[in-house]
């Protein structure tokens, strides 16, 4: 893909309304940027708008015609950053509102945090062992006795031998365990039934395995 | 999937099987806002900001392990170099700092608590010099506490009135703490990092915020795994797959330390801030959990051969690599630690006589982060030990790097026989020193200067 540089000159001869639309591929230079806030332009990006926080004092009061209430305003700004970051997957989100900003009346860095922390919490089960009738149900019982819930499984047997997997959504819980003690049900459950049962938090395979 | 089965089961193997820790969790303290040098003025507030910062770190670190399922290892606390906050103090209130840390490193449940310190690399003052006399009754009267002294940096040269004061306090150490295990919590230092979470050494330096988190990531076991498993689908392998494999392996450890570091953080809570992590392969007696064995495993017969300087350079720049992608928050000392007592293969290969004195001072420049846990036989002179660390110390400078000293003449004990210090200390096999007279050079007093790559500017 071809990439257009927007650079300081460029920003007035694209504005239109007092706005610029920045689609995919475009690359703003910081200059122009800055040129734009000074000249109260807007830049808007592909469908969403991303306001910077030092806008608000003079925005033209575009989004919100004929109101001059910059609460509203600003706590418009506040749901749409809250939205937009918390769909980024980078701990960068959290201290995207530094204290000084003129957002950082409306929480939004803890909102962020909190949309962050509505992620699913994912387990890993794996179970290994010799093959015979029950294991899965003996499994599956202590997970849906725990109101977790069973996003994905595999299984393979070889022989005798059978290995299972199951990811598991932790935020359907309802038996109140701790990660701790849902581990060791859970483990204890596959030893009933002679399977060997390591439970894992997904957050290490994430850590381990994806960039 | 949204994971395959290989990543899946190669984490449990990395935990379950191949050692994967956290080696250490450490939390650094500032101690620089003491209100007063009297005693016990020093004594409560030590003991204060220690329980009232660290007293939930155990707690926190054991609820991390269990979540994640990665071992914490070891919970320690770092302080503000003490010669810092004790200047002017008297020296009444040395002792009383050193046993305040003991209490309260009792107090929380931790086994080491490190930063009694003093920073002497261009000339000690009166406070330092003190600190540094106090040594032999701080170290025979605590159990816990760690000291450490920096010597020599690459900016200032190396005081060698202090080097030869550190040879006779090493050596009074020795005589009288049992079986002269006090020096195993006694480090002196080349370039000493600020931010350093490995006790002997550790300490919060000035630079640092007010309370921090260092982690150090370790796990040779998993490291050798991943070349004896490399080597059975590629006998042959060449250097650059043997770095690559490495690369690969220490990325997912410097991975896994930061997640467990932060999550250690978050629940803390403020004001801990997340410092560094460090990359260090630090042995521990398990079996296959030893830096030697992974030199051993690249086709050396034993540690210590010609060829392992090579080897040990390759090991932890790959080390290095891998977690510098890893993690932008790499810092410490983040080198690989050869300690003879914790490593099985470093004993083994010192008692074949492979690895010697000579040999180890020559990896040291490489990259490994000093002469760590030598014993020595314990009729050295305290000349001959003044020089030993002299001439570590000049690599450090030299290199710009941190090298490091931990030596303990054990009394009554000669070339090649085995100390047992009990507990993490573990076995020591004694190294042979040269007989020859150094005793004129160590006592020239003065410094001697900083090398010309130390004007940068």
């Amino acid at each position: 893909m071809s990439r257009q540089i927007i650079t300081e000159s460029d920003i007035e001869a694209l504005a239109k309304n007092g706005t610029v639309e920045i689609v995919r591929g475009m690359i703003v230079t910081p200059l122009a940027r800055e040129h734009a806030s000074r000249k109260g332009i807007r830049l808007v990006y592909g469908g969403g708008s991303v306001p910077s926080a030092e806008d608000i004092p003079r925005d033209p009061g575009t989004g919100l015609k004929g109101t001059r209430n910059e609460e509203a305003l600003r706590r418009t700004i506040a749901e749409t950053v809250v939205r937009v970051m918390s769909d980024l997957d980078t701990p960068a989100a959290r201290k995207a509102i530094p204290p000084h900003s003129a957002l950082a009346g409306e929480r939004v860095a803890e909102r962020i945090a909190d949309a962050r922390a509505g992620e699913p919490q994912r387990a890993v089960v794996v179970a290994t062992g010799t093959n015979h009738p029950g294991v899965a149900a003996a499994l599956t019982a202590a997970i849906s006795e725990c109101g977790t819930d069973i996003q994905d499984i595999s299984q393979t047997i070889v022989a005798d031998f059978f290995s299972m997997i199951f990811v598991l959504n932790l935020d359907t819980m309802t038996c109140g365990l701790s990660f701790k003690a849902f581990k060791e049900k859970i483990e204890a459950a596959g030893r009933g039934v002679g399977a060997e049962v390591v439970v894992m938090h997904e957050s290490i395979l994430r850590a381990m395995h994806r960039p | 999937m949204i994971y395959r089965p290989e990543e899946i089961t190669e984490t449990i193997r990395m935990v379950e099987a191949e050692h994967l820790d956290i080696r250490t969790v450490t939390m650094g303290i500032n101690m620089l806002g003491c209100p007063g040098k009297d005693p016990r003025t020093v004594s409560d507030y030590v003991y204060r900001r220690v329980v009232d910062n660290a007293g939930r770190l155990r707690a926190c670190a054991d609820e991390v392990e269990a979540m994640y399922g990665v071992p914490i290892v070891n919970k320690r606390v770092s302080v503000t170099p003490m010669s810092l906050m004790l200047e002017g103090a008297p020296p009444e209130s040395y002792l009383a700092a050193a046993h305040a840390m003991e209490r309260a490193a009792v107090a929380i449940g931790i086994d080491y608590i490190a930063g009694y310190s003093a920073l002497v690399h261009k000339g000690a003052t009166p406070g330092d010099a003190t600190l540094m006399r106090s040594l032999p009754q701080v170290l025979q009267t605590t159990t816990r506490v760690c000291c450490s002294i920096n010597l020599a940096s690459s900016r200032a040269g190396i005081n060698m009135e202090a080097t030869a004061l550190m040879g006779g306090i090493i050596a009074e150490v020795a005589r009288t703490t049992e079986r002269g295990a006090g020096n195993a919590r006694l480090v002196v230092f080349a370039n000493a990092p600020e931010d350093n979470p490995f006790i002997a050494g550790a300490m919060h330096g000035v630079g640092e915020p007010d309370i921090v988190l260092n982690v150090g990531v370790s796990g040779p076991g998993v490291v050798l795994a991943a070349i004896e498993r490399q080597k059975r689908l590629e006998p042959r392998m060449d250097f650059t797959t043997l770095a690559e494999t490495i690369k690969r392996m220490a990325f997912k450890i410097t991975r896994a330390g930061e997640l467990v570091g932060r999550e250690v953080v978050a629940r803390l809570g403020p004001p801990v801030k997340f410092g560094v992590l460090d990359l260090s392969l630090a042995p521990t007696p398990a079996e296959g959990d030893s830096v030697a064995n992974i030199l051993e495993a690249m086709g050396i017969e034993r540690c210590g051969a010609h060829g392992t300087t090579a080897a040990l350079m390759l090991l932890t720049d790959a080390v290095k690599k891998g977690g510098i992608m890893a993690s932008s928050s790499v810092g410490g000392l983040s080198g690989a630690f050869i300690p003879i007592s914790e490593d099985a293969g470093m004993v083994d290969s010192t008692r074949l006589g492979a690895m010697t004195l000579d040999k180890l001072e020559a990896m040291t420049a490489i990259c490994s982060v000093g002469l760590d846990m030598v014993a020595l036989p314990g009729d050295t002179p305290p000349e001959t030990i003044a020089a030993i660390i002299a001439d570590e110390m000049a690599i450090g400078v030299m290199n710009h790097k941190t090298t490091a000293c931990r030596l303990l003449p054990v009394p009554g004990a000669g070339p090649l026989d085995t100390v047992d210090l009990g507990g993490l200390l573990g076995e020591l096999i004694v190294m042979d020193v040269k007989r020859f007279d150094v005793a004129p050079f160590i006592h020239r007093g003065g410094r001697i200067p900083a090398p010309l790559t130390a004007l940068r500017n």
